[in-house]
Order: structure tokens, then sequence, then C-alpha cells
């Protein structure tokens, strides 16, 4: 389990973390979301222990991450500009993590290198910024963390290497319950593989809730009510967002499908649709909840 | 039962990773090899073509005195290069951010990636050298030439510069802390070592320009310097090996380099735990350092700017040199700390403070704000006087009291400026003579009698303060001169030139050896049997003459040594066979003493001999200086001549009626009255001689000689025009032994 309690960074005059608070479960898929200058490196370096918080602390497992090398072990950690030793190849890279992981597994580092079908005695140096990303991802997952910390990851990743990645993330997670936290300012990347998403905005976590709990507790509905049927039927519901075009209404409202067709079925709409939520409109609406314009949080 | 640990596991428990360790000097290979063949073309190399050479192959002595010194010269500077290469690569992870994400990012602590980047620097460094020196070692073996003299030089060599390397190298791995980019580094290390010596520097020239008396040549003193920066002590410790004196090499350097190799190598890594990544790619991690030595360069850097202006224009130029240069240091800094032309007005208040403040200093200083230095008269448990190149030193609490009575008293005539210095001089050190027959032509009316001396005074902390008096009007220095004169320390310290000798018996004499079976060079102090003290004695007086000789252009030209040998190399051994004896000491018979407890050193000219075994060579110094057995200092020390009863060979006439062969004439000048005779008569050009202060071929009037101030004897040696002249005075207690001579002037 990862705690992240009241942490504070700053750089000089800017403040890029301010009082950041955070629990990541094991075995969760933590998507960190929020726009450029957010504080999401800043947060993921902290974790790793390459940053020191100006105040609070992370810990793993119950112990702080920073000068720990027994804990950063298990944690490795995929920065937003790659670094590999210089004029090394991916088995030099391969060696050189060997020697300081005691995690880090050959074969699978072999297997992996056959399926991203990279070459691992050619130069990384010599690789496409896409290739080097997915040289980085898969030296990562040969190291079998039970952390894995990935700063925007999935950029410069063509849409079958991405689902690869996913994929591959998702195994692990399920077979050896490894803890990703992938940070990204894309929520449609993170939609479809976290279960746990936090927003960070202007140094601070605005929105930090489990994706289910967020799709069981907010719904969009599609619904023509009878014509005697006033619009003021629907008031018990908390509604986040109203359109109409002509009678038929749209709605984003928060509560339970349980307490929302108590509500609704009663009225025996003419027509009455449950549909599915994108993680952006839950965004959106939870946001304008808050007082934000989305817009003006992420691009 | 209990399990031992291994010493990976010790060492991993301590938060280094060996496997990591070991890594990271496998990939310190690139600076390994250019270590390797940097140390291999300039050591192995050159020596094995010195010795193979066909034509002119190096001798044992070559090889040794010249050849080996060279190569550790040139070593300790390839190794303070290797050093600050291996401290910049080692480190260049932490010049970046990018890099520095990765690295700490890993399991590894602090302390395990700056073990490993030390041991990685240090491993690099030390199998490229050792690897070399076997070579070398071996290379100088196949000629024959490892003896055990060779070998210690050598190895005292390799020594000094690995000492040298560690500390060079902990110089760069506390600059990379400080620095964040690996050109700020190498130039925080430039910084580490040059700056106190370049602070210090501009001080001292400032503190030059002030005084008038004060003799700032003491705080110039490379002794100092040696201090300041480990540039100079590593000079002096490669010297050690160059000539085997290590004369100038002291035990407080090893000491003190000994404690910044621990000092930096902790502090650095101290340093690295409170460093934060994120400053990775900055110049400088510590704000508050960058202003530091943002100030402390600009101080140097506005002072040099100044005094060049000031050496090329003219005083009022100054200022402007100050102004440009403290404003266009500022900008650079600036810029290079920042990394941008924009940031190179940043913090401009701070240098107009400090512009205001050192403007304010420097006029201060200017003023006089200093002048109580120049005009003080410490305390002093020894006073040291200068004169005529002697040292006196003077011990005797009362005598010190006058003394410095005396110069409290003149000194305040100097600031009242009573006792300026005179443009006309007569004197032996000031070149206000005119060395030409038409000597109406100085108004030696208006000349005064001069002196140039120094004064030190030594604490009995063993701190001087010396004070320099150039053209000071000799009736200033009299009384104290005359307090010398009369000290008992002065009558065992100087003999006057030219006083009678009664009896001479070289008792003891100090040999130089060179190389051969005698090892390195050096002086040896023995005493030797009366037969070869008679012995000696009689060759030493009987060549003591010397002959002049005119050159192709007609110049008359003082003497070469009589020289009955040259240096030879003796079979095919590669040795020199020379046998040098450098001064002789003699002892003084008399009665005042039963045996003199003082041996004196000769001051004759130089004699060359042949080595034959049993012949002992002479050849006196002149600069030679240590006594045996002797209570003061170093000097020319002279026997108490009038306490000597004979003088083994020639006499004192017999002596200058053979020097007068090489005098065409002596002019002798009346100062009062500018009157003057031309002496061409030999037996008168004797009495002359005798009568004078110095008749050698150089004059030595000491401020310690009485002379008769009135008239000026020139010495013409040779028969053409202009002849080769020097300048003498007359002894004051026999000018009326000549006085028939220049009677035509006196009136």
């Amino acid at each position: 389990m990862i705690r992240i309690k009241d942490v504070t960074k700053t750089f000089g005059a800017i403040r890029a973390l301010d009082g950041v608070s955070a629990e990541i479960n094991a075995g969760s898929i933590y998507g960190l979301i929020g726009s450029n200058g957010s504080g999401k490196s800043t947060l993921l370096r902290i974790m790793c222990g390459v940053f020191l918080a100006d105040s609070g602390y992370v810990e793993i497992d119950g112990a702080n991450v920073y000068e720990n090398s027994k804990l950063k072990q298990n944690i490795v950690y995929l920065s937003d500009e790659l670094f590999f030793l210089p004029h090394s190849t991916m088995n030099d890279m391969a060696l050189f993590y060997k020697s300081i992981y005691r995690s880090f597994d050959i074969e699978r580092f072999k297997k992996l290198t056959g399926i991203f079908g990279l070459d691992p005695n050619r130069k990384i140096s010599t690789f496409s910024r896409g290739m080097t990303k997915q040289a980085s991802i898969l030296l990562g997952l040969s190291l079998q963390p039970k952390y894995m910390f990935l700063d925007e990851t999935f950029d410069g990743l063509d849409p079958v290497v991405r689902q690869l990645v996913k994929r591959l993330i998702a195994e692990e997670v399920a077979e050896r319950k490894m803890t990703p936290v992938i940070a990204s300012h894309n929520l449609r990347e993170l939609e479809d593989i976290c279960d746990h998403v936090g927003l960070l905005h202007q140094g601070g976590i605005l929105f930090d809730r489990e994706l289910d709990d967020m799709k069981l507790n907010i719904h969009k509905l599609q619904l023509v009510l009878r014509e005697e049927t006033s619009i003021d039927a629907l008031s018990p519901l908390n509604i986040l967002e109203h359109t109409s075009r002509g009678r038929m209404h749209t709605i984003v409202c928060r509560g339970t499908l349980e307490e929302i067709n108590a509500v609704i079925l009663p009225l025996e709409p003419v027509y009455y649709e449950n549909i599915p939520l994108t993680l952006e409109e839950i965004f959106i609406s939870e946001m304008e909840e808050k007082g934000y314009d989305f817009k003006n949080v992420i691009f | 039962m209990t399990l031992k640990t291994s010493f990976s596991d010790k060492m991993s428990s301590r938060g280094v990773s060996i496997s990591y360790v070991s890594f990271t000097i496998m990939r310190m290979w690139p600076a390994g090899l250019l270590f390797f063949i940097l140390f291999f073309f300039t050591m192995p190399v050159p020596a094995a073509i010195s010795i193979s050479s066909n034509s002119n192959p190096l001798s044992f002595y070559d090889y040794y005195n010249s050849f080996i010194p060279t190569i550790n010269s040139i070593f300790m500077f390839t190794s303070i290069f290797s050093a600050v290469f291996a401290g910049c690569y080692a480190l260049r992870y932490l010049q970046s951010r990018v890099s520095i994400n990765f690295y700490h990012s890993l399991p590894e602590t602090r302390l395990s990636h700056y073990t490993s980047a030390l041991a990685a620097s240090i491993v690099s460094f030390v199998l490229a050298a050792v690897v070399n020196e076997i070579l070398l070692i071996i290379v100088t073996a196949s000629a024959g030439y490892l003896k055990l003299e060779m070998f210690s030089l050598l190895i005292s060599g390799f020594g000094a510069c690995v000492f040298y390397f560690f500390v060079f190298l902990s110089m760069t791995f506390f600059a990379g802390m400080l620095t964040g980019l690996t050109s700020i580094q190498f130039l925080m290390t430039g910084y580490l070592v040059g700056i106190p010596a370049a602070i210090y520097g501009c001080i001292t020239l400032i503190l030059d320009d002030v005084f008038n008396y004060f003799n700032t040549d003491s705080l110039s003193s490379i002794n100092i310097y040696a201090w300041l920066t480990p540039f100079v002590r590593a000079i002096r410790a490669i010297e050690f090996g160059l000539n085997g004196t290590g004369k100038e090499y002291r035990i407080s350097y090893f000491i003190l380099d000994l404690i910044i190799i621990f000092a930096l190598f902790i502090g650095a890594y101290f340093i690295y735990k409170i460093r934060k990544s994120e400053r990775s790619g900055t110049p400088i991690i510590f704000p508050r350092v960058a202003s530091f030595i943002k100030y402390t360069l600009l101080f140097p850097a506005t002072y040099i700017f100044g005094f060049i202006f000031d050496e090329i224009g003219s005083s009022g130029w100054l200022y402007f040199g100050f102004t440009a240069g403290a404003l266009l240091s500022f900008m650079l800094i600036n810029t290079v700390f920042n990394r941008t032309a924009k940031a190179m007005f940043v913090g401009f208040k701070g240098l107009i403070i400090y512009f205001v403040l050192f403007i304010t200093i420097y006029i201060s200083i200017s003023a006089g704000a200093l002048n109580f230095i120049d005009y003080a008269v410490p305390q002093a448990s020894e006073i040291q006087i200068l004169a005529d190149s002697r040292l006196f030193t003077i011990d005797d609490k009362e005598t010190i009291k006058k003394i410095r009575d005396h110069m409290k008293e003149i000194n305040k005539d100097l600031k009242d400026g009573k006792a300026t210095p005179s443009s006309y001089s007569v004197s032996s050190v000031d070149k206000g003579l005119l060395y030409s027959a038409n000597v109406s032509e100085v108004k030696f009316a208006e000349a005064v009698r001069t002196v140039s001396t120094e004064v030190t005074y030594i604490s009995a902390a063993g701190i001087k303060m010396t004070y320099a008096y150039y053209g000071i009007d000799y009736s200033y220095f009299s009384e104290i001169f005359g307090l010398i004169h009369s000290s008992e320390d002065f009558a065992l310290q100087y003999i006057p030139p030219n006083t009678e000798v009664e009896e001479l018996n070289i008792c003891a004499v100090a040999t130089e050896n060179m190389l051969a079976k005698f090892g390195p060079s050096q002086h040896n102090n023995e005493y030797i049997d009366d037969e070869k003290g008679h012995y000696l004695t009689s060759i030493y007086l009987s060549y003591i003459l010397h002959k002049g000789y005119y050159d192709e252009y007609g110049n008359y030209k003082s003497s070469k040594p009589i020289e009955l040998y040259g240096a030879f190399n003796v079979g095919g051994s590669g040795y020199f066979n020379k046998v040098s004896i450098g001064n002789i000491y003699y002892r003084v018979v008399s009665d005042k003493y039963d045996t003199s407890p003082y041996l004196y050193r000769s001051n004759t000219m130089p004699l060359y001999f042949d080595d034959v075994d049993n012949v002992l060579s002479i050849i006196p110094y002149e600069n030679v200086h240590s006594k045996i057995g002797g209570r003061h200092g170093h000097g020319d020390d002279r026997i108490d001549f009038i306490n000597i009863k004979e003088f083994l060979g020639s006499s004192l006439d017999e002596y200058l009626s053979k020097l007068s062969d090489d005098i065409g004439k002596i002019i002798i000048v009346n100062r009062t009255n500018g009157n003057k005779v031309t002496i061409i008569d030999k037996g008168n050009i004797v009495k002359i001689l005798a009568s004078c202060a110095s008749v050698g071929y150089s004059s030595f009037i000491s401020d310690f000689t009485v002379t008769h101030p009135d008239y000026v004897v020139y010495i013409n040696y040779g028969y053409r025009d202009p002849a080769l002249q020097y300048t003498t005075w007359f002894l004051a207690d026999r000018v009326d032994n000549v006085a028939d001579i220049i009677s035509d002037i006196i009136k």
C-alpha cells in the first residue's frame, strides 16, 4: 500500500505540490491525472525516492521510501524523460538491472523482447522514440516490481503497442498483484485500465475515487416523460447536468441506479435509457459540481 | 550456529552494493583507457626511446639526474589532469536532471552511488598508473640502470603523484557536489585550487603599492603560496624527487593535504546527502554558495583589471579598470551561473554595495590607513640587519632595545618627510656613480652618502617583519651600525675585507659528490687531518690569483677560474667521476681562543681540480651557507683575523702586488672639492689597494666598514679604455697611509 500524507514540494517560488494526500491500495491500478504542470511527475518522483518532500511523507508498505534501498528493490520508475546507460544495448541494460535488482528475470526479459519485436543487441540510441518507450517498459516489467510508476508512458506508442502494454500491466496486476501508478493527462487512455483515479490540479488532489464507485454513483439518463408529467417530478434526483431537446431529456445525476429508478420508474416514462458515461464525462460533472470549469483543468 | 556474513553482505547492510560498485568501475573503462594511453606515451615509451637511441643514448647520470625527474614532473601534471577528469567523468550522472532521475530511482543509497563513483575514479587511475610504472621500471632495468637510488627515485616520484591525484580528486568531488553541470564542476575545481592564492596575491599587490618601507617580498614568498594552493605543494613534492634535496617539501604540507583529502571526501559525501536531486542541471546547487563564489571571484577580477589599466595607462585609469573589472566579471559570472545572458544583471544591488565597499577600502588604504605598519617598530627577540649582502643577527636584548629606539626616531623623520631618499648617492649599490674619467660633471657637493639596508624584526614566535630602506642618508643609520659594529655578535660574524691574515689552516671541507658510487648529489661536511689541511691550504692560497683576458672586442674580462680539468666519463660505466669540495672551513688558532669553537667559511674565487683518488678537489662556492658548529645563521662568516698569528702561503702584500699587474690605473676623487688624481705607478697602486675597503673584482662596501667618506676610489682593471672599473673607498684608519700619494687632491 502507498500512503501519501500532506506532501508539499516547492521549487524556488513554485509550489508544485501543496498538501497532497492519497492512499493507493496494493493491487489496484491507479491513474494519476492532471494537466501539464499539475505536479504528476513531481509526485511520482517523491514516491520513488528521487525527490524528498519539503513536508509530509510517502510510505510504501509502511516504510519511508526516501534512501530506502531495500524498499526500492520493489519499485521501478519509468520517467517521461527516459535515460539509458550511454551507448548501451538492451542486453547491457538487462545486465545492469540484473546486477542491481534481485528480482530481474532474464527469461521474462527475453520473452518480452520477442513479444515487442526489439533487437536486444542494437544500441538503444538508434531506436525511435516509440521503440525507446517500449524498451523501457519491457525492462521495467522484467524487473517484476511490486510497484511500477509510469509517467506519460503511453505517449508515443502506437495503438497496437498501447493495448499490448495495457494487457501486460493487467496481467502483472492479476498474477502478482503489482500496483501500477500511471500518470497521464489523457483520460481516455486510462479509462479502460485504471480502477482508481486521482486528479491533480495546481499541486493539490481535487479528486480521488474508485472508478467503479464513480460509475456506480453517477449515471447518464435519457428519457421522455409523459405529456402530463412535469419535469419537476425529477426534482428528487441529484441532477448534475440537464439538457433538453424537445421532450427528450438528457440528465446526469448522482446516486445509485436503484435510487434513480425509484424516482423515474413510477413516472412511467415513454422512453428511458441508461447511457454509459465516459471517464471524461464523469470528471466534467464532478468538477463542475466543485465549481471548476473542467476545460480549464484539463486540455 | 551463526553464519558468517560476507563482505558483500556487510557492505549491503551499510547501504553499499558491491555489484553496483563493480558495475560502475567497469563502466569507467573509457577513462581508464585514456589514462593508460596518456601515461604510456609519457612514461615507458619516452624512457625506452631515450635509452635505445643509436646516436645518443642517455647515460645513467643524465637518466637519473634529469630524465626520470622530468618524467616524474610530467606524471605529476598528468595525475592532476587525471584526477579532475576522473572526478568529472564519474560524477557526470549528477549533472543532468534526466540521468539523476534514473540513478536516484534505483534501489541504491546515495552512499552506494558515491562509493561507486569514487571507487571507479580511483581504480581507473591506479590501474593505469601502476601498470605504466611497472613498465617504466622494466625499461629502466633493461638498460641496467635500476640501482637502489634509481628505484627510490622512481617510487618516491610515483608515490608523490598518486598522493596528489587523491588531493585533486577530493577537490573535484567536492566541486561536483556543489555544482550541477560538468563544465561548472570543472571551473569550481579550479576555483577551489586557486582562489585563496588569487585573493592573497591581489592583497599583496595592493600592499606592495601602499607600503614604502615594509617589505612585502616576504608576503609574496612562494612558501606562503605553498600553503594556499595544492598546486604549488604538488610541484614541490615532485621537486623532492627531482633533485633529491626535499628542502622545499615539508611534512606539514603532507599533513595539510592528508587533511584536505579526508575532509573533502567526507564533506562531499555529506553535501551529497543534502543535495536536492531537482537542482541537477543548474550551475550551482546551493544559491548561497553561488553568492559567496560570485563575490570572492569579483575581488581579484576587479583588482586585476584595475592593475592592468594602471600599468598600460596611468593612475587615472586605475579606477576605470576597477569599474570595468567589477561590472564585466559580474555580468560574466551571472551569465555562467544562470546559463543565460538575460540574467547578467541579477543582483545588481549587491554589485553596487560590493563596489562601494571595495573602493572605500582601497582609497582608505591608499590614503594611509595602513601606514602604521610602514612606520612600525615591532617587538623582537632578534633583529637581522642586511648590509652589503651580509645578514647580521642581533639577539642581545639591550642592543635590540637601542636599535629599536633609533628606528623609532628614523621612522618619525621618514614620516615627517625629513628623511628622504637622495637623488644623488655614492654607494656601491647605487648606480648614481659615473664610470667615466670626466667626474667633474657629477655634483659631488650635492651627493650624500646613503645606505640601503633591510631591518628584520623576528618575534619570539618566529614571525618576521622586514623593512627595506633604500638611499637613506647614512647618518640616520650610523648609530645603529655603530651599535652593531661594537657588539660581540658582530665580532663573531664579520671580518672586514683585506684584514691582515696571520694564520690560515684549513681543517674541514664540505664536499659535493655527484652520482656514481656516492649516490645522489649530496653535501658532506668532514674534518680533515692536519697534513691534508696544510696541503690544501698551500694549494688554495697559491691559486688565489686570477688572470684576466681581452676578448675579441678588446674588452677586458674578468678571468675564468683556472681550470685544471673538465668532467669526463670513466670507461663505459656512464658515471661521472667528479668529486667537488664546496666550502673550505678553517679554525681560528690564536691566543684569544684556545681553540675556536667556530669554523668559518672562506670567501674566495672558485678553483677547479681534477679528481684523483687521493687528492681532494677544491671548488669553493660563494653561495653555500651553513657552517659547522656555528651560532648565528648563515652568511660569509669570517674569522677574527686580528687574532690570527700566521698566514701560511703568500702574504697580503705579495697578493696585492700580483693583483696590481692587472690594474691599469686608479683614479681617486675628492668628493668635497671634486679634485682627482690618477695613479699608474705600481708601487703606489699596491699601497692604495692595501688601504681600500675592497680590492677584488667586485666591490663590497659594507655599511659596517668604517670607511672615509671623502674619497672615491675607481680601480680600472685592464689597460684599454673604457676599462672594467670598480669603485671602492679608503678604510678610515688607513687613509693616512696614502696621504702622500693623494696629497694633490687633499687641498
